[in-house]
């Protein structure tokens, strides 16, 4: 337990440390916009990405902004002046257009959101954004709405907090990085044999606690969460009888199965997910080289590149990073990137010359 | 045709049947019955009205949705975020103008419009992480770091107080 809080306490200094850099930035940043609006909050935020490349105009980089995506000049944007200026209605009706996931981030932006969102007055609307995920397993009896939708669509590690792509131990409601899970099984050990665990009840928790399997390539890893044991070791032991205690025995075993049967359901959504979110990128990279394609095609280089794609056994053009992104292609990141792909080309043609 | 003022004195002219995909004005007109009559439009100006005739009679003589169609529509209209390309360009504007148009749509009762406007504003929400939220619509941060690395852990309901 104090080694977690100590990380934590190192992240927050880190999180600190860069929020100071901010400042320092700010400070610069107002120098040079001064002029536009004197006593504007929102002023310094708008105009960060100008002051982080300072030698590009800043009306030019304005231009190419989609129009909804400007800011209102003012002090409030267009969430927080729905909410304090529209009926409460629209502000609802906009949440119930997201999922949950979404409403998670959203009641982490601040003080106001978060109390709003986490109020349990709001659970409708989260039991709405719920319908709008396709193929989503049901509520289950022992999490709330917010807690559901942290363990299906956050992506950080429960115990350091910095992002994973580990998908969930899903019956066990808990997400945990690969560097962590040797951690765990060290304290949780010592967790379990320091608790005076009842034999009837030890074997019940190790089935509880336990995930095994060759996860993350690092062979067989255990897991278990202390405070679940900790959680049942209290309640069981406060129980009084043996009936008493066999009832709940059987209770617990429930729950379990049902947590089990749930697991199932959420393994299927996620692949779902992900290979949709698989294909989705995959077409958006195929579409991204055949967008370059025609653009070389303007230069004379089409031929050289389908060279590259079609030499034998490998395919250094499609594989390059420049190509090989889940992005589309922008007039801008065309731009930028056309010269060092005409060199890529202009080599691979020179190296073919060599070798005939 | 209708005659419609808005808040900044401007007078505008629709045909009845572009003006009544408004429930306001429909009931307004209701009420007064057959009269040349300018309705006053006191929550709305000038330049947000212009936009909502041109949805309006963009959108003239589709069916409008029901008074009661609540309920019914809800599961399809919710579940989807997609805007038409007519719709997705109209709505296309700074967020200053999308705030008075879904204000307006909400005003006039005009659903399809205020659909349009809450979707477009869901969309911009969607898939963002909380700083980017708050870069995108100008939300000050009151966490500390301290706080901030709390409620990562905090998924649960806060307590009523």
């Amino acid at each position: 337990m104090a080694r977690t809080s100590l990380r934590i306490q190192d992240e927050n200094n880190q999180s600190a440390v860069s929020a100071n850099i901010d400042g320092l930035n700010s400070v610069n940043r107002k120098r040079t916009t001064r002029e536009e609006e004197p006593g504007d909050l929102s002023s310094s935020e708008e105009n960060e990405d100008q002051a982080a490349k300072p030698d590009k105009p800043a009306s030019k980089k304005k231009k190419k902004m989609p129009q909804q995506f400007r800011k209102v000049k003012g002090r409030f944007g267009l969430l927080e002046r729905l909410a304090k200026d529209a009926p409460v209605e629209i502000f609802l009706e906009i949440f119930t257009h997201l999922d949950p996931g979404d409403l998670l981030r959203l009641a982490r932006t601040s003080k106001e959101l978060r109390n709003m969102l986490m109020s349990k007055s709001s659970e409708s609307i989260w039991r709405a954004t719920r319908s709008n995920v396709e193929g989503i397993p049901p509520l289950p009896d022992d999490l709330s709405e917010p807690q559901y939708a942290h363990l299906l669509f956050s992506q950080y590690c429960d115990l350091c907090l910095k992002g994973t792509p580990a998908s969930p131990f899903w019956d066990l409601r808990a997400r945990c990085c690969g560097r962590c899970i040797p951690e765990l099984r060290t304290t949780n050990n010592q967790v379990l044999n320091s608790l005076n665990v009842d034999p009837r009840l030890k074997p019940l928790l190790l089935r509880f606690m336990y995930f095994k399997g060759n996860v993350f390539r690092t062979g067989p890893a255990s897991y278990h969460t202390s405070s679940v044991a900790r959680k049942y070791q209290t309640e069981f032991a406060a129980l009084q009888g043996h009936d008493e205690q066999e009832a709940w025995l059987q209770q617990i075993k429930n729950v379990r199965e049902k947590a089990l049967e749930h697991r199932q359901l959420c393994y299927k959504w996620a692949n779902s997910r992900y290979s949709v979110r698989t294909n989705e990128l995959k077409a958006i990279r195929n579409q991204r080289k055949a967008d370059i394609l025609d653009r070389l095609e303007e230069f004379g280089w089409r031929e050289e590149a389908e060279l590259m794609i079609n030499r034998r056994g490998t395919d250094p053009f499609s594989k390059h990073k420049l190509v090989n992104q889940g992005k589309k292609l922008t007039d801008r990141v065309w731009n930028n990137m056309k010269t060092e792909l005409v060199q890529m080309l202009s080599k691979s043609k020179r190296d073919r010359g060599e070798q005939t | 045709m209708v005659t419609l003022v808005t808040s900044d004195n401007e007078k505008f002219t629709a045909d009845k049947e572009v003006a009544e995909r408004s429930v306001l004005i429909k009931n307004m007109l209701e009420d007064v019955g057959e009269s040349d009559q300018p309705i006053p439009l006191p929550n709305v100006s000038s330049s947000v009205l212009k936009k909502v005739l041109e949805y309006c009679e963009h959108h003239r003589g589709e069916p409008l949705p029901a008074a009661d169609a609540d309920t019914t529509q809800d599961d399809t209209r919710k579940r989807t975020t997609d805007i038409s390309e007519w719709d997705q360009k109209f709505i296309t504007v700074d967020q200053e103008m999308l705030f008075e148009i879904i204000l307006a749509a909400n005003y006039l009762d005009i659903k399809s419009l205020l659909d349009v406007g809450c979707k477009t504003v869901a969309n911009m929400i969607k898939g963002k992480t909380p700083e980017e939220i708050r870069k995108l619509f100008n939300i000050v941060n009151d966490f500390t770091p301290e706080e901030e690395a709390q409620i990562k852990k905090e998924n649960e309901w806060a307590e009523d107080r």
